[in-house]
């Protein structure tokens, strides 16, 4: 087998390099896959635009929504063989520090990423290929099979979010988290109103099966709007945050009824803030929470969410572009162009 | 090395084995002391369960050789472990169900605890082993282990502070469960046949106890507790108890069964009482490293009392009196060295 792949190199923000570099080796409990399908994912375009605070360090590799076909194993490797369609998620916690002990797995303090989407090749360290791999079943796309770990993010926001069937419930930002999040929550059997400002956006947002649309730059008020469309302009009694935009959290707060639970999903720049009215807090009871990655039950039931087809992961693709032209894909993204793209590695 | 096979439930022989061989990820201990549980009298009186073999899940050991790949440990800790560990990726482990797990249920310490050295693989350095600090008397961390069945227990249980629990059984179980229920905030109604426990129980912080030897416990429990019972803890589990405890407990009250009952494990179910009293019969099986952590936490913090429940220390080769003791209930639990 050769000794080197082209990958895309993280040097810096909007500073992206296509390289050759090594492929990686593989230990004897990894595995080595063949990517067949990379997707972009919103993280990727924040590390373009401004870098990564942790995890993407400088002339790194990075994307980390994958599947493909293992073409190497290690010795010890059990239940894996070369030639399987594999996914696998992009972490996996040690189920072992104090956070993993209390269940919350996704602030182990352990945690071990695993990134390179944007390459030929990435190899599967011993605990995720434990623990947090799927093979893919034979109806299932690479690409399908590849929204695996976004999902995982959503399903794990879902089950934060404690929605109860026949809840009216606000999602702002029609992105791909937002449009997940309509997906899933719809199967839960909430009434949903999706906010963006983008119309092409919010044609998705029905697409996926929100009820109501609300496109924010033609309201005065969006807090109004959302309200307005719940019984005696209450508000809904789940409100979540896709966007990451401090504004937009401020927002979500108060698009709620009293006693709501406010899911504060989406990431912020670094070091900003909001305001909140701790009199609303208080008298009306809410409940405001952050939620970050995901554990593994979210990842299997992501895993089952699309091998039932109960969510169609390909109606989440745009378009495939080819590794080469990755920038062009991120850079489509910021034009909040399409949905997710689908990176593909020209067969050499 | 040293090990106690057992051949039957009254043959039990000290004799020489081969001492168990590790890997890299692997390490031995030597034991120090080792606890007889109420699950291995299960197993030694099972006339169906295979023998000779060497029984035994509850030690603290000394490491005396670790794999080249072990760094959690090193020669000469002294630690406690724990014999079941789930896998984390099934159906079960997902739901939370982590005993319920066939990795769960396969996996063991080699080749037991009534034994002299003690092979521990990688997963149970990892997920169910514990460095016993020094100001802890090694002999308390065998109390680790059973007190996370009970942690677990409590978890499956909808409780709130202030509510009422019998605790059906004042062995060693039955006097964690008073200690921990206390620790939560409840209050106990202690059931034994025996005085001098019951008397136990109390000092460990019962609010009532009640010996039923020639009573209704139905009727003695509503004079003694004014309160409704919530909950009901039965560590001694058979028809009897489970008939009592779903007739005394509140309407939408609790029964929880923890003890193995054994054999006799049929009773009448009255549908109807159930239906209408929205009864609830809870069940709890086994530890996890996560209730695991907590009891270290518990027991290394010296939140409960523990040596009222300790005895002399046997040896190994004195294995039948140790039984002999603990099932006569003279001692709480049997402990042995070698």
């Amino acid at each position: 087998m050769k000794s080197k792949m082209r990958a895309q190199l993280f040097y810096g923000p909007k500073d992206i390099r296509f390289e050759d570099i090594d492929i990686p080796l593989t230990g004897n409990d990894e595995v080595l896959v063949k990517i067949k399908s990379a997707l972009t994912c919103g993280s990727d375009l924040k590390t373009y635009k401004r870098g990564h605070p942790t995890m993407i360090k400088k002339a790194s590799v990075f994307g980390h929504e994958w599947a493909g076909d293992i073409v190497e194993t290690g010795c010890e490797v059990d239940g894996f063989k070369v030639g399987d369609r594999v996914v696998a998620v992009n972490s996996v916690p040690c189920f072992n520090c104090y956070y993993c002990k209390l269940g919350r797995y996704s602030l182990c303090e352990n945690i071990k990423y695993n990134n390179g989407a944007y390459a030929e090749y990435i190899k599967i360290p011993p605990n995720i290929l434990k623990k947090n791999a799927y093979k893919i079943p034979d109806d299932i796309d690479y690409k399908e099979a590849a929204l695996l770990e976004p999902l995982a993010c959503v399903v794990h926001g879902i089950e934060e979010s404690c929605i109860k069937a026949g809840n009216k419930i606000a999602i702002n930002g029609a992105g791909p988290i937002g449009l997940m999040f309509i997906a899933v929550a719809k199967l839960e059997g909430a009434t949903v109103i999706s906010l963006d400002l983008s119309d092409e956006r919010l044609e998705y947002a029905r697409h996926f099966g929100a009820d109501y649309t609300i496109n924010v730059t033609k309201v005065d008020d969006q807090i109004k709007a959302v309200k307005s469309l719940t019984e005696g302009e209450r508000g809904v009694d789940v409100a979540i945050d896709a966007t990451g935009i401090p504004r937009v959290w401020e927002m979500a707060i108060l698009m709620g009824r009293k006693g709501a639970i406010i899911n504060l999903f989406g990431g912020c720049m670094p070091d900003t803030s909001i305001n909140i009215d701790t009199g609303l807090v208080h008298y009306s009871e809410l409940t405001i929470k952050g939620v970050y990655h995901h554990a593994p039950r979210h990842v299997k039931k992501s895993f089952d969410l699309i091998t039932s087809k109960r969510i169609d992961a390909s109606k989440f693709i745009t378009a495939d572009i080819p590794l080469e032209k990755l920038i062009t894909a991120l850079e489509l993204m910021d034009q909040q162009k399409g949905i997710k793209y689908n990176i593909v590695a020209s067969s050499l | 090395m040293k090990a106690l096979l057992c051949y039957s439930q009254d043959e039990f022989k000290l004799e020489e084995i081969d001492r168990p061989g590790i890997l890299e990820d692997e390490m031995l201990i030597e034991m120090l002391y080792t606890g007889l549980c109420g699950s291995d009298i299960v197993k030694i009186m099972d006339p169906e369960v295979k023998k000779p073999a060497v029984f035994g899940h509850e030690v603290v050991g000394r490491v005396v050789e670790t794999g080249k790949n072990v760094t959690e440990f090193k020669k000469g800790d002294i630690v406690v472990t724990a014999h079941h560990i789930p896998c984390y990726r099934c159906h079960y482990c997902l739901h939370g169900n982590h005993s319920m797990c066939r990795h769960f249920k396969e996996t063991n310490i080699y080749p037991g605890s009534f034994c002299q050295y003690i092979r521990l693989s990688g997963e149970h350095i990892k997920y169910t082993t514990f460095k016993v600090p020094s100001d802890l008397n090694p002999v308390e961390a065998l109390f680790i282990e059973p007190l996370a069945c009970c942690i677990r227990a409590m978890d499956r249980i909808a409780f709130r502070k202030n509510d009422v629990f019998s605790v059906v059984g004042t062995g060693v179980i039955g006097m964690l469960f008073v200690q921990l229920i206390k620790s939560s905030g409840g209050k106990v109604v202690a059931i034994d046949l025996d005085d001098e426990r019951l008397s136990l129980a109390r000092t460990l912080g019962a609010e009532h106890i009640l010996n039923p030897s020639n009573k209704k416990v139905t009727g003695e429990i509503k004079k003694i507790a004014a309160e409704f019972i919530d909950v009901a803890i039965l560590t001694v589990t058979n028809k009897n108890t489970l008939s009592d405890a779903l007739s005394y407990i509140r309407d939408g009250g609790t029964a929880s069964i923890f003890g193995a009952s054994g054999k006799e494990s049929r009773f009448e179910v009255d549908l109807e009482n159930i239906y209408k009293r929205e009864l609830t019969i809870m069940s709890s099986y086994s530890a996890t490293p996560e209730s695991l952590r907590r009891a270290f936490d518990i027991v290394t913090g010296k939140k409960l009392k523990i040596s009222p429940l300790l005895s002399d220390v046997l040896p190994l080769s004195d294995f039948k009196k140790g039984l002999g003791l603990m099932m006569k209930r003279k001692i709480y639990k049997a402990v042995f060295k070698l």
